[in-house]
């Protein structure tokens, strides 16, 4: 069993509350000594439990509100003072805080660790609940009141999930072995409360093309919100009958959910004499993304899937006749029109995001190695210890069912405090995925 | 043992006595928390050129066809083909960051002791206002840019947005102030005794009080014209208030227009677009614009207003699929612009002697006002003359040998025709007020560009889309958004 306890000051939180502690306790319990298990079958059990609680302060200078040297613009057209020796000040855009209090986690886990048949079949599991409070988050306020954005302490976030990994060696001979090894993991994370009266707010400086990246209460963690076609009560879309295009769409509409249901990857060795061979795979379930490269190029007319341009479309729909009342669309439209202004070009202020919005399921066969270990009596061993061959080759395949693209490219970059996190689920016409294959020789000395 | 007890001893002293200060370290350098007024008057007169001389001036210019894109993929191209979107970083920096926000500091901070301060500050609230409810159509007003409240957080978080008929004419329920109102207010700020009064910090006028009381009656002939297809008694009595003594910017020679001052060091947005910027090209001369101005025999101004690289002036059409003229013989725009050198060292024009005398034109027209309206017509050709930098000789000689263009003649709605045709000239530059002129009248006739898309192909844009970022923080701004085809409460 162990404790912890850590008291920090903060220069960054306001002086009335720049003091906060947090503790952890955590415990393990061997099951198969403390009960006297003395069975091939159940060679090993161990469980552990442990509680942590841990503290963060704020991003420094974000207590005030203060005047910045005018400008503004952007690499098209900006302006900046001085202008020649007249200064120019105004307000900065983001908004102090001086109620700002320290942003906790609290997490529970239980774990499991069992060997079976002498150890040859290890089973760790793991199943772990956290919550996380008063987040320290930039959230975007509405420019008309003069500002853009603020620190505030934001509500509370749950991640409860459980991951699995087994490892065994099937055969185990002389001259062969065989070991595999595979991971199941899952989580699902939550937003659970904001701010009193606040049921959603973006993410300041994040929205891209009418893409906002939005944290709402009763959805997960990373949603991006932006436009859909209106629909009826039955989730039908309305077709205007003037134009045959969609008639009207909603701001502030999740289109994008990036996190995955589940993960598992699966990993085997093959070792014979010298020689060892293995591969990883993994598949990821779930999660979507929109791809702004099919959403330009199917705009442009660059895919296969709009080689039949030539040919009148409908837009699946119903058109509003009254009464409550709806018939199915049949006002026949362009290809041009069909694939550059419905199926939409991306930027969410004049039509929907959805239909470049893929799910992101992939299998990927992630790397693939063979190498040949030189035996010792074949190398002069006062000098080299070992010597190793290995080809190898990674991302070779990739099968993405519902994706015209691979789901696993995002350039939305690196989290920071300010950005609040990973903005994932974006492909934002970035480069495509390699293909590496490689041959390396390791020697020990 | 005794040496690690006194030094444990020491360190523990240290530590409790530098506390207090070692953790107050959290003023950031780099900046301040309070300035001066003097210091935010030039933004904010600058901030308000700018969002008037940047996109949102920019897409007004190919709406109304005095440009035509030359880069189909550009933004330009865009706005060129109806598609008026994409305004976040000019409603949230440009308008209500920028100006607004400033003028509201500069206003708290002035009203008590230095209301000279405080008055020009209401007239360029006002200014600003009515731009963007020109624009946008309803929009945040009364609870916008508001500041703080007693406890020092956001008086109001989520601003309301009003109607545009209030935000002109009024609405004591709501407690919205008509613009007419708040530029009375500000007019009445100027004349009261002030400690500090801007001086240098002024950028526009250099702290003649004098000359923002005759822009302040300007902006109320602008803003009574602007209602007066839904307030016209509103309108009468307004301008003929203004025409009964009160000093307006009515100088020929342009020595009482406001204009915010640029330099080549500090250059004006339309250099930085069309030249200086990262993307530039994207615009130039439409054919449309080239062929009224031939029609008027007014190649004088033209060659003021655009420039004539080729052997003629060269023109594009607009919304055209094709390749535009080589960059080498494009017409785009000339020194009236973009300043004697062509590098952005040109004012940025708000309000002006030629606009207010069209809109005295316009206003006898239609309503009677005071005055001959062939008078403030011809002074609003010779102002436009003047500031386009024609000498009086030139001026002369055109009215000399254009008796039918520079006099109104025929129906009444003939003679608006002409008034408005030359307002429409005269404002290359400032093309958000012919957009609004445009709505209010329907002149010049604007046929359709050669493609169109955006929210509605078929009818021309009547307002631009509200921004995302607004929409996605403040439940107020209407979702869906109104349609760009959907007319502001004042048009015709």
């Amino acid at each position: 069993m162990e404790f912890t306890g850590r008291q920090d000051h903060s220069s960054t939180l306001p002086a009335s509350k720049n003091a906060y502690f947090y503790p952890s306790v955590s415990a393990a319990f061997v099951l198969s000594d403390a009960l006297k298990i003395n069975s091939d079958l159940l060679s090993f059990a161990k469980l552990r439990a442990s509680y942590a609680k841990v503290g963060e302060d704020a991003p420094p200078y974000a207590l005030n509100n203060i005047y910045l040297s005018a400008s503004d613009g952007n690499n098209v057209a900006a302006y900046a003072f001085p202008f020649g020796s007249t200064a120019g000040f105004g307000a900065a855009s983001r908004l102090g805080n001086k109620e700002l209090r320290p942003e906790f986690t609290n997490t529970l886990d239980f774990g499991v660790n069992l060997g079976l048949f002498k150890n040859k079949i290890n089973i760790d599991a793991t199943y772990y609940s956290s919550k996380s409070t008063d987040q320290i988050v930039s959230v975007a306020v509405p420019g008309s009141t003069g500002y853009q954005s603020k620190y505030a302490n934001v509500g509370e976030l749950t991640n409860k999930g459980f991951e699995i990994t087994v490892t065994a060696t099937p055969v185990r001979t002389k001259n062969f072995s065989w070991n595999i090894s595979g991971n199941f993991s899952r989580n699902r994370n939550k937003v659970t409360y904001i701010a009193p009266g606040v049921t959603s707010f973006a993410y300041a400086g994040t929205s891209f093309s009418g893409l906002v990246p939005t944290v709402a209460v009763g959805e997960p963690f990373g949603i991006i919100r932006g436009a859909k076609w209106v629909t009826n009560a039955a989730g039908q879309r309305l077709v205007d009958s003037t134009t045959g295009q969609y008639a009207n769409f909603l701001l502030d509409q999740t289109v994008i959910n990036p996190n995955r249901d589940w993960i598992a990857g699966l990993t085997n060795t093959f070792t014979f004499k010298h020689f060892s061979f293995s591969f990883l795979v993994d598949y990821k379930k779930g999660g979507q993304f929109e791809s702004f490269t099919v959403g330009v190029l199917r705009a442009n007319g660059s895919l296969k899937v709009t080689e039949d341009r030539d040919q009148p479309h409908i837009l699946p729909g119903v058109i509003d006749v009254g009464g409550g009342k709806y018939r199915p669309n049949n006002i026949q439209i362009s290809g041009q029109s069909y694939y550059a202004t419905a199926l939409g070009s991306t930027t969410g202020t004049s039509a929907s995001n959805e239909f470049a919005v893929f799910d992101a399921t992939t299998f990927r066969v992630r790397e693939f190695s063979v190498s040949y270990d030189l035996p010792g009596s074949l190398v002069n061993t006062k000098i080299f210890k070992n010597i190793k061959f290995t080809i190898y080759g990674r991302n070779l395949f990739f099968y993405a069912p519902n994706s015209l693209i691979d789901p696993e490219l995002s350039t939305q970059g690196a989290a920071t405090t300010t950005t609040g996190g990973l903005v994932r689920g974006l492909e934002l016409i970035s480069a495509p995925s390699t293909r590496n294959v490689g041959a390396s020789i390791r020697v020990g000395f | 043992m005794k040496i690690k007890k006194i030094a444990g001893l020491l360190v523990l002293v240290l530590f409790t006595s530098c506390t207090k200060s070692f953790l107050e370290v959290n003023n950031d350098p780099n900046s301040v928390t309070d300035v001066p007024p003097k210091t935010l008057l030039p933004n904010t007169l600058v901030s308000m050129a700018f969002a008037n001389s940047n996109e949102l001036g920019r897409a007004a210019g190919l709406l109304m066809q005095y440009n035509a894109n030359s880069n189909s993929a550009s933004v330009a191209g865009a706005y060129d083909t109806w598609i008026i979107s994409g305004f976040e970083s000019q409603w949230d920096n440009e308008i209500y960051g920028g100006t607004l926000n400033n003028l509201n500091i500069i206003i708290n901070k002035t009203q008590a002791q230095s209301p000279a301060y405080a008055g020009i500050a209401k007239l360029q609230f006002a200014y600003t206002v009515s731009m963007a409810t020109d624009l946008f159509g309803d929009v945040p007003y009364s609870q916008a840019a508001a500041g703080f409240d007693n406890a020092g957080l956001i008086k109001y978080p989520q601003p309301v947005f009003d109607a545009q008929m209030d935000i002109y004419l009024g609405n004591t329920t709501k407690g919205i102030k008509s613009l007419f109102n708040l530029v009375r207010e500000g007019l009445a700020d100027i004349s009261k005794p002030s400690v500090q009064k801007p001086t240098v910090d002024d950028l526009v006028y250099g702290g003649d009080m004098a000359k923002w009381t005759r822009f302040g009656n300007s902006l109320l002939l602008k803003f009574a014209l602007q209602v007066s297809n839904k307030a016209p008694d509103t309108t009468k009595n307004v301008i003929n208030d203004v025409l009964a003594g009160k000093p307006y910017i009515d100088d020929i020679n342009g020595a009482l227009d406001f204009k915010v001052p640029f330099t080549a060091a500090n250059p004006n947005s339309y250099y930085l677009q069309d030249l200086g910027g990262s993307i530039p090209n994207t615009q130039m001369l439409s054919s449309r614009f080239l062929a009224l101005e031939r029609s008027l025999n007014d190649s004088l101004r033209l060659s003021k207003f655009y420039t004539k690289p080729a052997a003629t002036f060269v023109g594009a059409e607009n919304g055209s699929p094709f390749t535009p003229p080589p960059l080498v013989t494009r017409s785009t725009y000339g020194s009236y612009v973009l300043g004697p050198t062509l590098s952005g060292e040109a004012p940025v024009r708000l309000v002006t002697a030629f606009r207010n005398n069209f809109i005295l034109a316009e206003a006898a027209l239609r309503f009677g006002t005071t005055g001959n309206a062939n008078t403030y017509f011809q002074n609003g050709i010779k102002a436009s003359m003047k500031s386009a930098g024609l000498s009086d000789a030139d001026v002369t000689a055109y009215f000399a040998a254009n008796p039918a263009i520079v006099n109104l003649s025929g129906t009444p709605a003939n003679q608006l025709m002409q008034v408005l045709m030359q307002k429409y000239v005269a404002s290359v530059g400032n093309a958000i007020e012919s957009y609004n002129d445009y709505r209010r009248t329907g002149i010049p006739s604007l046929p359709q560009p050669q493609t169109t898309a955006g929210d509605d192909p078929n009818n021309f844009p009547q307002r631009y889309a509200y921004p995302v970022t607004e929409g996605s923080s403040n439940p107020n701004q209407p979702n869906p958004r109104p349609k760009t085809s959907v007319k502001v409460w004042w048009a015709l």
